[in-house]
């Protein structure tokens, strides 16, 4: 394929790569079709709508949709590619904190963990973004998972400013849980997510209460079973942002409102 | 210029073009350029050609017919007939008032 035609999206390729290319193969571009070619791709990168599967599934299965209802779709999905990014962050971040200078003071010996948390901030910030876009696409009839994404967001940011104030940490994991488990039963997300969320959430909770009840003398020892828990928490971010990567089911999309039908795709 | 057509921004001048194109039948991405350059005597670029194509595609202008090898032919829809012919006659009227103008201040 012309390198020029790579240029375009992958979707875009997909629908019209084939045929551009054998245009291009045809016709030799020239200068002035080069740049009508870049100039092209460019446009495809900012119109991304034209050749969206997300938008074509909803052509398809839903014709009362709003151009602006799919915007937000588009706007939620994102979002929870940042949430699957910040799970490498929090990682990231308890590596660096666990691994700072050793301190000892009157109660034992700790490492100063101040350089690992921006990261656990903005790994927390990034969940919080991904909960709001759980909120975006969620119809307002579910609820319980609605006010489960909004406790959380709410109390993530802080959590990450102070991630020793344990009870902040215990509301946010309990508005996942519940953002979990509501999705689940509104039919918003598969009970296999569901349980990729909820039991890791548990399963790091329970390991973090262990760790924290059972090293009670230097406090270094805790770094160990302490960093089981972060990685068991992963799939936190992870979860919160596949689950915006696909369409909510065809009667959920237009988040029960009542709309006009799609209008035209502005150019 | 085409009141239907000013949603498509830059690419309203070529979407005219390719509807005059595919008014004979239809045609794949290789033959509505060269009949375009026949045409206006200007070439259509491939960027603009299938920038134009995707927005008349999803405005349900055109659909796209099976593809032979890697060319795909399109062909016009009844919407598009319909959204020419107004486009034309539009500038047919545009086209007469402006010689009934030239025509009284030069006759």
């Amino acid at each position: 394929m012309n390198w020029l035609v790579r240029l375009y999206p992958r979707a875009w390729s997909a629908r019209y790569g084939d045929e551009l290319d054998d245009l291009v193969r045809l016709r030799p571009l020239g200068i002035a079709g080069s740049m009508d070619l870049v100039r092209g791709a460019l446009d495809a990168h900012r119109h991304p709508e034209l050749v969206d599967p997300w938008a074509s599934e909803v052509a398809s299965g839903s014709p009362g949709v709003t151009s602006q209802r799919l915007a937000d779709l588009r706007v939620a999905r994102r979002l929870g590619r940042g949430a699957m990014l910040g799970s490498v962050l929090w990682i990231a971040g308890w590596v660096i904190a666990s691994n700072g200078p050793l301190v000892v003071d009157g109660y034992g010996s700790y490492r100063d963990g101040s350089a690992g948390m921006p990261f656990v901030l903005l790994a927390m910030v990034l969940l919080s973004a991904g909960l709001l876009g759980q909120l975006v696409r969620m119809p307002r009839s579910s609820r319980v998972a609605r006010t489960g994404a909004i406790a959380a967001a709410c109390t993530l940011p802080f959590f990450g400013m102070a991630p020793w104030v344990l009870p902040l940490g215990a509301v946010a994991l309990a508005g996942l849980l519940t953002v979990a488990l509501g999705a689940a039963y509104a039919g918003q997300w598969s009970w296999g997510a569901a349980g990729a969320l909820v039991v890791p959430g548990l399963v790091g909770a329970a390991i973090m209460a262990w760790a924290l009840i059972g090293f009670g003398g230097d406090r270094v020892d805790v770094y160990g079973p302490i960093f089981f828990a972060v990685l068991a928490f992963m799939p936190l971010w992870l979860v919160v942002g596949a689950t915006l990567q696909s369409l909510p089911p065809v009667n959920h999309l237009d988040g029960d409102e009542q709309i006009a039908p799609r209008g035209p795709v502005r150019a | 210029m085409n009141r239907g057509l000013t949603e498509f921004g830059r690419f309203a001048e070529p979407t005219l073009y390719i509807l005059v194109s595919l008014s004979d039948g239809p045609k794949h991405g290789y033959a509505i350029m060269t009949d375009v350059e026949a045409m206006t005597g200007d070439p259509l670029g491939p960027g603009t050609l299938y920038g134009a194509l995707a927005r008349m595609e999803r405005r349900g202008l055109i659909e796209a017919l099976e593809p032979e090898e890697r060319r795909r032919p399109y062909r016009l829809t009844g919407l598009g007939a319909t959204t020419l012919r107004t486009q034309l006659e539009g500038l047919a009227g545009f086209t007469r008032l402006g010689l009934d103008r030239l025509g009284g201040a030069t006759g």
